[in-house]
């Protein structure tokens, strides 16, 4: 098959006048337009007073007179009402179409629109002097690449240093989780994972440290909650002891929960460090487990010199 | 840091135009941030002499440095305990001239009591070292130079300046706001600062007349003067709600920029005209060219578009059925503000908008907003502009949505400029599911159909 026109009949469009607030625009259109597209229109539209290409409308018995749907030009006629205009041109079919032909119709006066040579488009453009007109033609020189390039010298001060820590939660999903920890492995910035469980907890803490410390920002709020619980670093023992004084695990927890502080005197840490090198000087403990010494040491406070180390996951 | 920059299309037009001048020295008026200087530098480097003027603390202090005039700021005693620390960086021209311009980022939180400003006072002190070394660095390396700098009122300044030479002046458009910006270097140090009058309308008319009486010269006006329209060089509009900038020249090349939105198709098909709802709504964040297009398609071309925050297409068992948007909270911290919700138009559904309202009120898009901006959010609120009293989108049957207050456009407020009525509605955040949303909405507006004639 060469010809793939459709084999239909001829039609006779003729130019009537019409109120542009009585005809129905499509109930589906594929074809929008930008605001500043559709300002422009209107804009052009008021200038002229007038439209300046036709609307193709159908009747055909279909549609009454004046009320006829308006297959191509529907932002156009609204723009006609917009710019208060009360008749407009328009191309009348008034042969029946089948709906295949009034869809066809519809689509190729949107679709069948040709190109542009850039190049030449410039040039044309370019010949107009006058803003207004430019503005007119629905182009601008930007679009076109007319303005010229400036790298002017850059001229600003250095700004804070910071970092970003995602929240993220997630359902118990083994896999996604493994993969939001190397996402973050490999990232400069942080990943959080926490249990998606947590998340309305999360919210409300941050709710209720906003409204205490009058503060908008989020970090300086995480700030604040993290500062709570630095002050109250015992509370974490919870974590490892059962209520009757039992390890709940044999995983290791940082001493500041034991002590409630990250630190403690300089003078203290001396006599520690020195207890820890003698009794590995004895080979009392391994290098490197100066816990073990305390650990003895407490156990003995507390249950005499018959005391049984503490196992650990290390050593069954 | 230094706000109100002029846009890179106008610096283009600045750069075109000065290409056409003859050979000499060149004036700018109100040179703010040095904008039109550096321009001006990237076309001919410092073969040709340019003189600035300002009187703000920041652009005297950048003006003398860049006509390598003495900086005499010097921080104020009462500022001693808190700024104190600063005096190392105050010795060398550029190592003020760099605490100066940093200045312009953190003097403002100094006295400031509260975690935030405390908090953010504790870093910059910190990275002090960092910052001012990188921002010194830059100022030593700045090629730019003036030829020289005026410090007073720019109508005593265009009185001075030779009757043939090309001026270029893109005068403040919000005196105060530009006043406001640099007051906190003015209240920590001590500076000579220049008089100079108010600028009023009759101030405004003066310079106008001052730059137009030369063979070359620029104006960039943010307003539209019709006594002008044959000096009309071009107009200037990067975003539908940015305010359009008038270039008015002696001469030389037109130009215009009109804002373009970015576009981006959404691949899901939409609902038909005469399709059912089905059973399952979802929620699709959008990009922002994706929200800009469904926008385009279905909103009232009376909106202006602006840039939301978080912007999801609703769709039910997998059709586009409309989409909405939302701001960050504007006066309660708890509240996001609805920027836009609408519905796919050529629906059976009458009061399929209600049902966007709906989706948008919904648990899951609590969820997205708050993931939006990390913190917890309960409410919406929104303004819809209309001439009847009451709107029929918000007005009833969506549970918890209340107006709270209606204001009738007036010559002091005219809303939108279009509508009699500007009604504030709001409801809650959360309070039911997207699933329960959909079948609440089916018993109670999912039957009121559209006739024929509406669709």
């Amino acid at each position: 098959m060469t010809d793939t026109t459709p084999h239909a009949r001829p039609i006779r469009p003729r130019l009537v006048r019409r109120d542009p607030r009585l005809l129905t625009p499509l109930p589906m259109n594929a074809r929008y337009m930008r605001k500043e597209e559709w300002d422009r229109l209107v804009a052009n539209v008021k200038a002229d007073g007038c439209l300046t290409s036709v609307p193709l409308i159908y009747g055909a018995g279909e549609y009454e007179e004046g009320r006829e749907l308006i297959l191509s030009g529907n932002h156009r006629t609204g723009a006609a009402v917009e710019a208060g205009l009360d008749e407009i041109d328009c191309m009348l079919i008034d042969d029946k179409q089948q709906k295949d032909e009034l869809i066809a119709r519809q689509l190729s006066h949107n679709s069948i629109a040709g190109q542009d040579d850039a190049a030449t488009l410039k040039q044309l453009y370019d010949q107009i002097e006058d803003v207004d007109w430019r503005a007119y033609s629905g182009l601008d020189d930007e679009t076109l690449n007319l303005l010229a390039e400036v790298s002017p010298e850059g001229l600003s001060e250095a700004n804070l240093d910071f970092a970003t820590v995602s929240l993220i939660f997630l359902p118990p999903e083994l896999e996604a989780a493994r993969e939001a920890f190397e996402q973050a492995r490999i990232g400069q910035n942080a990943s959080w994972l926490a249990a998606r469980a947590d998340y309305e907890q999360t919210l409300d803490t941050l709710a209720s440290t906003h409204a205490a410390h009058k503060v908008g920002n989020v970090a300086t709020a995480l700030h604040a909650i993290l500062t709570i619980v630095e002050n109250h670093l015992e509370d974490l023992q919870a974590g490892y002891t059962s209520p009757d004084g039992e390890p709940l695990h044999r995983g290791r927890v940082g001493l500041e929960t034991v002590f409630g502080d990250r630190t403690l005197p300089a003078p203290a840490a001396v006599t520690i460090n020195k207890a820890i090198a003698a009794a590995v000087g004895r080979s009392e403990i391994e290098q490197g487990e100066g816990w073990r010494l305390l650990d003895r040491l407490c156990g003995e406070y507390l249950s005499g010199p018959n005391y049984t180390a503490t196992p650990t996951d290390d050593q069954p | 840091m230094f706000h109100g920059s002029i846009p890179a299309p106008l610096r283009s037009i600045i750069y075109e135009h000065a290409g056409a001048w003859p050979e000499g020295d060149i004036y700018v008026g109100c040179s703010g941030n040095f904008t039109i200087e550096r321009v001006l530098h990237a076309r001919f480097g410092n073969s040709r002499p340019v003189h600035g003027n300002d009187i703000q603390a920041y652009s005297c202090a950048l003006g003398w440095f860049l006509a390598g005039d003495p900086l005499p700021y010097v921080l104020r005693p009462e500022y001693e305990d808190e700024l104190g620390w600063l005096q190392p960086y105050t010795e060398d021209r550029a190592d003020l001239m760099a605490t100066l311009m940093l200045g312009t980022r953190f003097l403002q939180w100094v006295g400031k009591d509260g975690a935030y400003f405390q908090r953010m006072m504790q870093a910059t002190q910190d990275q002090w070292p960092r910052m001012h070394d990188k921002t010194a660095t830059k100022l030593r390396g700045l090629e730019t130079r003036l030829g020289s700098f005026f410090a007073g009122d720019v109508r005593d300044y265009l009185d001075q300046v030779p009757p043939d030479d090309p001026v270029v002046m893109f005068p403040p458009f919000y005196a105060k706001d530009y006043q406001s910006q640099f007051a906190s270097i003015g209240a920590a140090f001590d500076w000579p600062e220049p008089s100079f009058d108010e600028l009023t309308e009759d101030g405004k008319e003066r310079i106008i007349e001052q730059v137009q009486d030369r063979p070359n010269w620029v104006l960039g006006l943010h307003i539209e003067r019709p006594d002008l329209r044959h000096r009309l060089a071009g107009v200037v509009q990067t975003a539908n709600r940015g305010l359009p900038i008038y270039v008015y020249a002696a001469s030389g090349p037109r130009r215009i920029v009109r804002p373009r939105q970015p576009v981006e198709p959404i691949r899901m098909p939409k609902i038909g005209q005469d399709e059912a709802l089905g059973d399952r709504m979802s929620l699709h964040v959008l990009t922002g060219g994706q929200f800009a297009a469904v926008r385009s398609q279905f909103m009232s071309k009376s909106i202006k578009p602006g840039s939301p925050l978080i912007a999801c297409g609703v769709a039910v068992d997998g059709k586009l059925i409309g989409a909405f948007a939302y701001l960050p909270p504007k006066f309660d911290p708890n509240t996001a503000y609805l920027m836009s919700d609408f519905p796919v138009s050529w629906t059976k559904y009458r009061r399929l908008a209600k049902l966007i309202v709906m989706a948008a009120s919904t648990k899951e898009a609590q969820l997205l907003v708050q993931r939006s901006l990390s913190k917890r959010i309960t409410g919406w609120a929104t303004t819809a502009f209309t001439d009847r009293p009451n709107s029929a989108k918000y007005g009833r049957g969506i549970p918890g949505v209340k107006l709270q207050k209606r204001t009738e456009a007036s010559a002091k407020d005219p809303g939108d400029g279009i509508h009699r009525y500007q009604l504030q509605y709001g409801g809650p955040l959360g309070a039911y599911t997207l699933a329960e949303a959909l079948d609440l909405w089916k018993r109670k507006h999912g039957s009121d159909m559209k006739k024929e004639d509406e669709r």
